[in-house]
């Protein structure tokens, strides 16, 4: 079976209404046979009563050595190239041959017949309709007996002349049929094209779209289709953000790892032309500089990467004070030691999410904040639940002279000019923010005062 | 030639300068725009290496801003975009060369002597002025037919005087050229070049202007 939706449509409605018109040509037929038969029936006992009453006042009808014969003209071979509307003859009917009469005696002497049924015995000497056989062909026939002339009054007609008719009928019933249905086919399959009309220009249209054209449908759809064209829509902006999104990290990673680079090609034809010792030195220093900050880069990136493509967690719940635990001490011991950390989380506090993206979070928030915050000074963490959600806070001093751009500050690859020299690829809040995003959280960013700078984010609360 | 290289990695601005430096460049180094319109206002240079993303912002305004302000000095703009759009924007704003990172030294190199030809409105790299014959690839000199060995600072010097040629150098300029902007000078040590220079050439090739700076002479009339 095909899969085309139309052709489906056309076929299946086609044979449901195919059968459904055979089947009441079926029933028309068997009816209209019935009907016939009554008709031809009632003729029949009509002909025996009109003969009865033709021979009643013939007193020497019963005393004829030989019967009466009615002639009947033979004009089946003359009529065999008649067309039917032509064949009412100034003679009579080609089917005369085909009904015949007969009057017999009380003890069944013919006495009178139609001349086609003269050796014929139409019915026997009984009342009523019969279906008798002669050699050749099948009669139906009535036998009625007047009991005022005391004679049997019979008529016949050849089964043929109702079969014909049948086959008539039968032949023109199936025409009748196959012209409905090539009619009904022809405007069911003009009725489908047209309803699919929209349909093609979606398909159309869609086949137009490539990865760089995305452009949303809008087409005039049938309601039924309507949806379809919106999830659609909805699939090609989705898939649409996700290549800008795409091109945007290739040429962000791009741009950021080819200033390494030039450093690395740089010292090293350094290397190759330098004619002291000291000037090599000073250029593998660089190279071993720049190679970290690549590694450094390439891991952030990656990490990004796989944020990015985060969808679902192992989601448990999660004690606050737990992944503290775990991400300090991940510190590089310097930074670690250069803070006063002020951290103060309840003990039963706990988040929902998947613990080592949780982990991922406060690891990168806990090193920005003491990365970027000056010696001796105080980075707290604190942490408070309201009805909706629970709320941590990553507060850190920053240097003296020194400006935060709030809005910017999670953007991928931003760095604060002031803070250029310190190592970083500008990723880790961009992390954050789209772990947060897979733990519908929330996480944003606030300068306190001129010197204070807060990270904040934002849980639902554990159900 | 002295170059101005604005760009605000360390690491590669010390590995550029360290490379040019070999060639015989004078490099001076800073890391902003606001810095460079300074230091384009206090001294002259034969070109600026100029990053596209500096951290006070992107370098285009500042190159549209200086051309509009009548500065000629040949820009060379090194940067990680690689875009055609950013390239189109930047030689439309007034960049004369444009080169993207990762790069190669003696790329960077050729595209310096290049803008400094047609700066300079020169065919080659070969400059031959009062007899005096100085290829600037192979840095050899020769003074008729005759090779001469000059010292880094006696190459400097002549070379900015042959680019240069019958146009005053300023005192300040020479002195910047050899010993740059942190250089510990004494106060007749660009005298004493000239003199050397004009003992391998003559003593009419390069004329004092007193209390100016001094001018090489390209015909002895």
């Amino acid at each position: 079976m095909t899969n085309s939706i139309k052709t489906r449509i056309i076929l299946g409605v086609n044979v449901v209404i195919f059968l459904v018109l055979i089947a009441a040509s079926v029933v028309d037929y068997y009816r209209s046979l019935h009907e016939i038969d009554e008709v031809f029936d009632a003729q029949l006992a009509q002909t025996t009563r009109l003969l009865a009453k033709l021979v009643e006042n013939e007193p020497n009808l019963a005393s004829r050595s030989e019967p009466m014969l009615i002639a009947v003209p033979k004009l089946e071979e003359r009529m065999m190239e008649v067309p039917s509307a032509q064949e009412r003859l100034r003679e009579g009917h080609k089917y005369e041959s085909q009904i015949g009469f007969q009057v017999r005696s009380r003890d069944g002497k013919l006495l009178l017949s139609s001349s086609n049924t003269s050796h014929t015995m139409l019915a026997p000497l009984e009342s009523g309709y019969f279906e008798l056989t002669d050699p050749g062909h099948q009669w139906i026939s009535f036998s009625l007996f007047d009991p005022v002339s005391q004679l049997w009054l019979q008529a016949g007609q050849h089964i043929d002349v109702r079969n014909e008719l049948s086959l008539y009928l039968v032949t023109g019933q199936v025409g009748q049929v196959f012209v409905t249905m090539l009619l009904l086919s022809l405007f069911i399959y003009l009725l489908v094209q047209k309803m699919f009309i929209p349909v093609d220009a979606l398909r159309q249209q869609l086949q137009q779209s490539s990865a760089t054209a995305l452009e949303p449908l809008n087409i005039a759809l049938p309601t039924e289709i309507a949806p379809v064209q919106t999830a659609i829509n909805e699939l090609l902006d989705n898939i649409s953000n996700h290549l800008i999104q795409e091109k945007r990290f290739i040429a962000d990673a791009s741009h950021e790892l080819r200033t390494p680079l030039a450093i690395l090609r740089v010292h090293a034809q350094n290397i190759s032309l330098s004619e002291n010792e000291s000037d090599r030195q000073k250029a593998v220093d660089a190279i071993i500089s720049s190679s970290m900050r690549m590694s450094h880069l390439v891991n952030q990136l990656m990490a990004l990467a796989r944020a990015d493509r985060l969808s679902t967690t192992n989601m448990t719940n999660v004690s606050v004070s737990y992944l503290m635990d775990l991400a300090l001490p991940l510190l590089p011991p310097p930074q670690l030691e250069k803070i006063q950390w002020h951290i103060v989380v309840p003990a039963n506090m706990t988040i929902r999410g998947d613990s080592s993206l949780l982990q991922v979070v406060f690891r990168n928030l806990l090193d920005n904040a003491s990365k970027y915050a000056p010696s001796d000074s105080i980075v707290t963490v604190t942490a408070e639940s309201d009805e909706e959600s629970i709320n941590l806070h990553f507060c850190n001093e920053i240097p003296i002279h020194s400006t935060i751009d709030a809005q910017r500050l999670a953007d991928r690859f931003y760095r604060s000019p002031q803070h250029q020299q310190i190592e970083g690829a500008g990723l880790g809040l961009s992390i954050v923010r789209q772990i947060m995003h897979v733990h519908q959280g929330e996480l944003t960013i606030k300068v306190k005062g001129t010197r204070h700078v807060c990270v904040m984010l934002h849980f639902p609360k554990p159900i | 030639m002295r170059i101005l290289l604005v760009e605000d990695d360390l690491l590669l601005a010390e590995g550029i300068a360290t490379g040019l430096n070999r060639l015989q460049y004078k490099i001076e180094h800073c890391t902003s725009g606001s810095q460079l319109v300074s230091a384009l206002k206090t001294s002259e240079f034969g070109a600026v290496i100029l990053d596209l993303g500096l951290l006070d912002g992107s370098s285009l305004p500042l190159i549209e801003q200086l051309r509009r302000n009548g500065q000629t000095v040949p820009i060379l703009v090194l940067t990680a975009l690689d875009d055609i759009d950013t390239k189109l924007r930047a030689l439309n704003a007034g960049a004369d060369d444009y080169m993207c990172k990762p790069f190669d030294l003696r790329e960077l190199e050729v595209r310096l002597r290049v803008l400094a030809r047609r700066h300079q409105d020169r065919t080659d790299d070969v400059i031959d002025i009062a007899g005096i014959r100085l290829n600037l690839v192979n840095h050899r000199c020769q003074y008729r037919s005759e090779d001469v060995t000059l010292t880094n600072r006696e190459y400097l010097l002549l070379r900015e005087f042959m680019q240069h040629p019958d146009k005053i150098r300023s005192r300040q300029l020479l002195e910047e050229l050899c010993y740059g902007w942190d250089g510990d000078i004494d106060s007749n040590a660009i005298e004493v070049h000239i003199h050397n220079l004009r003992k391998k050439f003559g003593s009419q090739f390069i004329k004092t202007i007193r209390g100016v700076g001094y001018m090489l002479v390209s015909r002895n009339d």
